[in-house]
């Protein structure tokens, strides 16, 4: 083989090995697609703010607690109660979480892209580039993001990683589980069935019916987010 | 007229003393930055309501200090005001500094300062900080280049430098701004005006800090400065701060009027807290008209210790407006359902204070004193100062 | 006079660059005399690689496999924790003696969990 024959062939090897990157061919595994968007629909109408997502939820990712004050204690879940300001109005219990926007302003601030919205639509944190600036606490129009104060000690749930000293931690609505074909833990621990959880692009789904229905609300809806939470009697 | 460059002697007793106080202060500093990591940020006054306290006060407040010293050298390369050359060096570096100080400010704020390449590898071009992070970085980078074309004569590149660092200076600025005017989800933040309120409030301080350095650098060493290139710097202060004093005003009122803006402005300017008494005495009253009555009345507008004096209360003063364009944009809740009451277990729907903690004032001043130790060792190692300082007129 | 200060300034140096050897050496990290690699090895079964390729790349087969599971939900279990924990059972007899006597602190277990031999995972609340 001339010098020149092998010069090209170099190329032509290097050039399909870049178009195919040795790791695609490693995994088997499947991968998220844009074909589903994952949202949640909350039925306020039912919910009666008893708290038991908020509980399920702290246990099962892990969040960084600290009973001793109160500041820093993390939330990926909780439950607000929001009434007007005119006397003997009805106290309504509202579960707040990630809203998981698909314009997410978090998204959209955070320098180092360790905040992105996953195909399927869920926001995540890449918690291993997170250097945490909390830059997106200050553009999350939710609240949705703690900051993990103190090095969060012991696991409440082996299953899933926590989350580290110095680094932004919020819902990623229990990815695992999602990915292992199961609801978020939230869904789970409802007894009265107040949360639904699917893909808002499969008509047949309870999430895209509760929608059809025409009867729910985002928060803030005027920021123009594209929040995935909706909810019914809002 | 000839200048000619020198370093300090620095052998004096003072000098030492000096230094072993920044030194002092540095260590404290850094002991405290040690402390945040080792112990958590929960020792800070930050929390979840307010994850941005006293550090990104002092980062943004450092970069305005830089740029506005580097206006200074600006005017006689770039404006044409030859009289300040003399400046020239002193006020480059004075902005690489005080760079350098708003980056270690910034950087050790983060939970995860070892990661600090990181913003580098993965630009997020949506992300001002990502703009930021490159602005900053080159910024400094220009000044080095503009000191090392004063230093080495080569006067052809001198204006083309100044030029570029004027318009890096307000590219600087103008990110800083967008950081916070950029931001929709809290109305004390979402503001156009951010980014040109950063900036006349950057000139502002800068020169004043810049009169500072200068009258007591000068008086240490035992340089001559002439009274008439301070009364000059001080004009130029006077109109600085009637520009930030308009913007401010502009801001506000803007903010009052607004209904959704309403209710936190007039918590902010009215609500009888800390803030108030920061807005009103801090920013309006010490930070601007009294500057601006000593600064603009014949009977002190020419004396050197009450100008001194007016610089101080506006380097205080900017200070002031960097607290209040930082802090009560979190410390008022964020509005998820606007003209309902909300309650919950995570501070939603309440007022949270901001109880400013030891280490982070200890961080903030060892950064400062870090700032004044860089400055200190480089009037010795390089001839930054001129022997004198004297009006062009003495020549003619 | 400017020699004295240069080398001072390169003394300082020399001891700031030399710190960590002399922080350890007081510490005991030398002093114990870690000279043999006492891992614990499974007694049955074949990694998922040749011996001398994991010991090189172990990391970089976990930082595929995580950019992954983050960024497109892959999760095999190919080349993650949870599968080096089929067979290597405990943390502190493998993973935490060979980066001892290495002098690596990785971070995985800041967050993620891997059974050690003494504590076990404790639930709250």
């Amino acid at each position: 083989m001339k010098r020149r024959d092998f010069l090209k062939l170099g190329g032509i090897v290097a050039a399909a090995s870049a178009v195919t990157p040795a790791s695609s061919l490693l995994y088997a595994g499947k991968t998220t697609t844009s074909a589903i968007k994952y949202g949640l629909v909350i039925d306020l109408t039912k919910c009666d703010g008893c708290g038991e997502c908020a509980t399920a939820c702290r246990i099962a990712n892990n969040v960084a607690t600290s009973p001793d004050n109160e500041k820093i204690n993390n939330y990926w879940l909780r439950i607000a109660r929001v009434k007007s300001k005119f006397p003997n109005s009805h106290e309504q219990a509202i579960p707040l979480m990630c809203m998981h926007c698909d314009n997410a302003p978090c998204v959209h601030v955070c320098p180092v892209k360790a905040s992105f919205v996953r195909k399927d639509g869920i926001v995540m944190i890449d918690k291993h580039r997170c250097i945490g600036c909390r830059y997106c606490m200050i553009a999350c129009p939710y609240k949705a993001r703690s900051f993990v104060f103190k090095h969060n000690e012991g696991f409440s749930n082996p299953d899933v990683p926590k989350t580290m000293h110095g680094v932004v931690e919020k819902c990623d609505f229990c990815v695992t589980r999602i990915d292992s074909g199961r609801m978020p833990v939230c869904v789970e621990s409802c007894k009265k069935g107040v949360m639904s959880f699917g893909n808002l692009f499969d008509p047949e789904s309870q999430v895209s019916r509760l929608i059809s229905s025409g009867k729910v609300h985002r928060v803030r809806e005027d920021l123009h987010l594209g929040a995935k939470v909706y909810y019914l009697g809002l | 007229m000839k200048i000619y460059w020198t370093t300090i002697n620095g052998k004096s007793l003072g000098m030492y003393f000096l230094l072993g106080v920044l030194a002092i202060l540095a260590a404290a500093g850094l002991y405290a930055t040690y402390a945040m990591f080792s112990q958590g940020h929960y020792i800070t006054g930050m929390n979840n309501q307010i994850p941005w306290g006293l550090p990104i006060v002092v980062a943004i407040y450092c970069i305005g200090l830089s740029a506005g010293s580097l206006v200074l050298s600006a005017l006689s390369a770039v404006f044409g005001q030859k009289e300040f050359k003399p400046f020239a060096r002193i006020a480059v570096f004075v902005a690489a500094l005080f760079l350098v100080g708003s980056l270690l400010s910034i950087v050790l704020d983060w939970g995860r300062p070892d990661r600090v390449m990181l913003p580098f590898l993965y630009l997020n071009p949506r992300s001002i900080f990502s703009w930021n992070g490159f602005l900053y970085s080159s910024y400094i980078f220009i000044c080095i280049v503009y000191l090392w074309a004063m230093f080495t004569g080569r006067d052809g590149w001198i204006k083309p430098m100044g030029i570029l660092a004027v318009c890096w200076a307000v590219g600087v600025h103008s990110g800083t701004g967008a950081i916070f005017g950029f931001i929709n989800a809290r109305e004390l933040y979402h503001s156009p005006l951010a980014s040109p309120t950063f900036v006349v409030a950057a000139l502002s301080s800068g020169t004043a800090l810049m009169i500072l350095i200068i009258v007591s650098t000068f008086k240490a060493t035992g340089r001559f400065l002439d009274n008439r290139l301070i009364t000059g710097l001080a004009k130029l202060l006077g109109s600085f701060i009637m520009v930030v004093l308009y913007f401010v005003i502009v801001e506000y009122i803007v903010r009052l009027y607004t209904p959704s803006t309403c209710e936190p402005t007039r918590f902010v300017l009215f609500g009888g807290n800390l803030y108030t008494y920061i807005f009103w005495v801090g920013l309006i009253l010490l930070g601007s008209i009294v500057p601006a009555i000593i600064l603009f009345n014949p009977i002190t507008k020419n004396s050197i210790p009450w100008i001194s004096f007016a610089s101080l209360l506006v380097v205080i003063g900017v200070f002031c407006e960097r607290l209040i364009f930082v802090l009560p944009g979190q410390i008022f809740p964020l509005n998820l359902f606007p003209d309902m009451e909300m309650t919950s277990s995570f501070m939603d729907g309440q007022i949270t204070w901001y109880q400013v903690s030891l280490p982070e004032i200890a961080q903030g001043l060892g950064i400062l004193s870090i700032v004044a130790i860089l400055y200190i060792i480089g009037l010795k190692l390089f001839a930054l100062l001129p022997t004198e300082a004297r009006h062009l007129e003495h020549e003619l | 006079m400017n020699k004295l200060i240069a080398i001072f300034v390169v003394l300082i140096f020399g001891v700031v660059l030399l710190s960590p050897f002399v922080v350890n050496a007081i510490r005991g990290g030398m002093s114990k005399g870690v000279s043999k690699l006492d891992i614990v090895l499974p007694s049955s079964g074949k990694c998922i690689k040749d011996k001398e390729y994991m010991r090189a790349n172990h990391m970089d087969l976990l930082k595929k496999e995580r950019v992954k599971a983050v960024r497109d939900g892959v999760r095999t279990n190919d080349y993650s924790l949870k599968n080096c924990q089929t067979c290597h059972q405990k943390r502190d007899e493998f993973c935490d003696r060979c980066h001892h006597f290495v002098g690596v602190k990785p971070e995985c277990f800041e967050c993620h969990y891997y059974p050690t031999g003494k504590k076990e995972c404790k639930g709250r609340e």
